[in-house]
């Protein structure tokens, strides 16, 4: 009996931590989205579309984590376009997109698609447009703080109130590879709150602005390009 | 019985939290890059050139002078990568010699590489989000006849954002290993880019000529 007892206790403390991980996964997020076209656009069945890191070997370059959550997204669903991602594109047309070297502007492009190397590559792998991803995810305000200690009877617990403020600001810049024009720039700010009140165990609240500005970039890509 | 079942808890809680941050602050990392760098879609010169890999450049292990955990770089296994693939992508053949002697194979130049410096800055040193690796080489030409044509002053740059290496448990030793990849492969890249025609320098231009 004591068994049972022990063991539905157990759970129960089971089911407050995984409850507690599911709060955490919440949280209060605020995204806006701006749109600025240049020109038309239009995708063919047999074309794809290149999801780009712009990196600078000066300041901060977008994570990883968030030009691999576009490429995903932006192929995914009933209105996904394919898609060929950072690192395959770099690598299909080494060196000329490495950070170093990779064209700034249109007129850059313009100059290496003249070698006809180049421009075979893109013919025979169908890339139409060329999307190049710029922002980061930045924690601002941070206040308060959360402290833990063992109390009386050999208890740890923590008390107290941590707040930040988490900006996720990125941008798109679509290329059209086949006319060799700017189309377009797209840009989505996702801003929120996270806090962790604790009272003997610390329940975070965290504000997921990165995967929401990454949800609206990648449908504003898809709704951009196919337009 | 709640509260000793509370107990239990937060005793397991406590001890995961505690391995976690000991984990956090385990010193230093030996650190071993495996690059892979494509072949460059460029022009090649219609040459053979050969390329000299000193033991010194071969077994290159970069051990941090800094007073710091520390961190150790195996750099000498990935020099073949490095190049292989720019030299070998920019001229026609590539020949690996054993000597610097020019008369121990018909070659139109010898390419003589060695790594002068590594740096390796993390964000407790720059107090930014980056981990980055700076790979110093010096590149000597040499032509058929053992003349020096030019010497290059290469530095290869790689960086990374800390937070793509986890935000609990950061994974400084993955992330060291591919700001290093980065720079290798920064340094193929510029080896390539100091052929081209605006880049090269005269005494070069003349030699592929």
């Amino acid at each position: 009996m004591k068994r049972d007892n022990f063991w539905t206790l157990s759970s129960l403390m089971f089911s407050i931590v995984t409850l507690t991980g599911l709060i955490a996964i919440q949280g209060c997020v605020q995204t806006t989205q701006e749109e600025f076209r240049e020109a038309n656009t239009g995708i063919g069945g047999d074309q794809i579309v290149a999801i780009l890191r712009r990196t600078s070997l000066t300041g901060e370059n977008s994570e990883q984590a968030f030009i691999d959550c576009i490429a995903k997204k932006t192929s995914k669903g009933r209105d996904g376009i394919d898609v060929i991602s950072n690192q395959e594109f770099i690598d299909a047309f080494y060196p000329w997109f490495e950070p170093r070297i990779a064209p700034t502007d249109i007129e850059d492009l313009k100059e290496i698609a003249r070698n006809n190397k180049i421009k075979d590559r893109l013919d025979s792998l169908g890339i139409r447009y060329l999307v190049w991803i710029d922002g980061s995810t930045t924690r601002k305000n941070q206040n308060g703080s959360v402290q833990c200690a063992v109390v009386t009877g050999s208890i740890p617990a923590c008390f107290g109130f941590l707040s930040w403020r988490a900006e996720s600001v990125y941008e798109a810049v679509v290329w059209d590879v086949e006319r060799n024009i700017s189309v377009g720039k797209l840009s989505a700010e996702s801003k929120g709150m996270s806090f962790v009140p604790a009272v003997v165990i610390p329940i975070p609240f965290i504000a997921r602005t990165q995967s929401n500005a990454c949800a609206s970039l990648a449908d504003q890509i898809k709704e951009f390009i196919e337009d | 019985m709640f509260m000793k079942i509370l107990v239990n808890w937060c005793v397991r809680v406590t001890c995961l939290s505690a391995f976690l941050i000991l984990w956090g602050c385990a010193s230093g990392a030996l650190v071993k890059p495996s690059v892979s760098i494509p072949s460059p879609l460029i022009d090649t010169f219609p040459m053979t050139v050969g390329i000299y890999y000193s033991d010194e450049l071969k077994n290159y292990i970069w051990k941090d002078p800094k007073e710091r955990p520390k961190y150790v770089i195996e750099l000498g296994s990935n020099q073949s990568q490095v190049f292989d693939s720019s030299l070998g992508g920019l001229f026609e053949k590539l020949v690996t010699l054993d000597t610097l002697d020019p008369t121990s194979a018909e070659v139109d130049g010898i390419f003589h590489p060695e790594i002068a410096d590594v740096t390796l800055s993390t964000p407790a040193d720059t107090g930014h989000d980056n981990y980055e690796v700076l790979i110093h080489y010096t590149i000597q030409l040499l032509d058929s006849a053992g003349n020096e044509i030019h010497k290059w002053s290469i530095n290869g740059y790689g960086k990374v954002n800390r937070r793509d290496f986890g935000s609990v448990m950061e994974r400084t030793s993955d992330a060291i290993q591919q700001a290093t990849e980065n720079a290798l492969r920064d340094a193929s890249t510029l080896i390539i880019e100091s052929f081209s025609s605006r880049s090269r320098p005269l005494a070069v231009s003349n030699w592929l000529k």
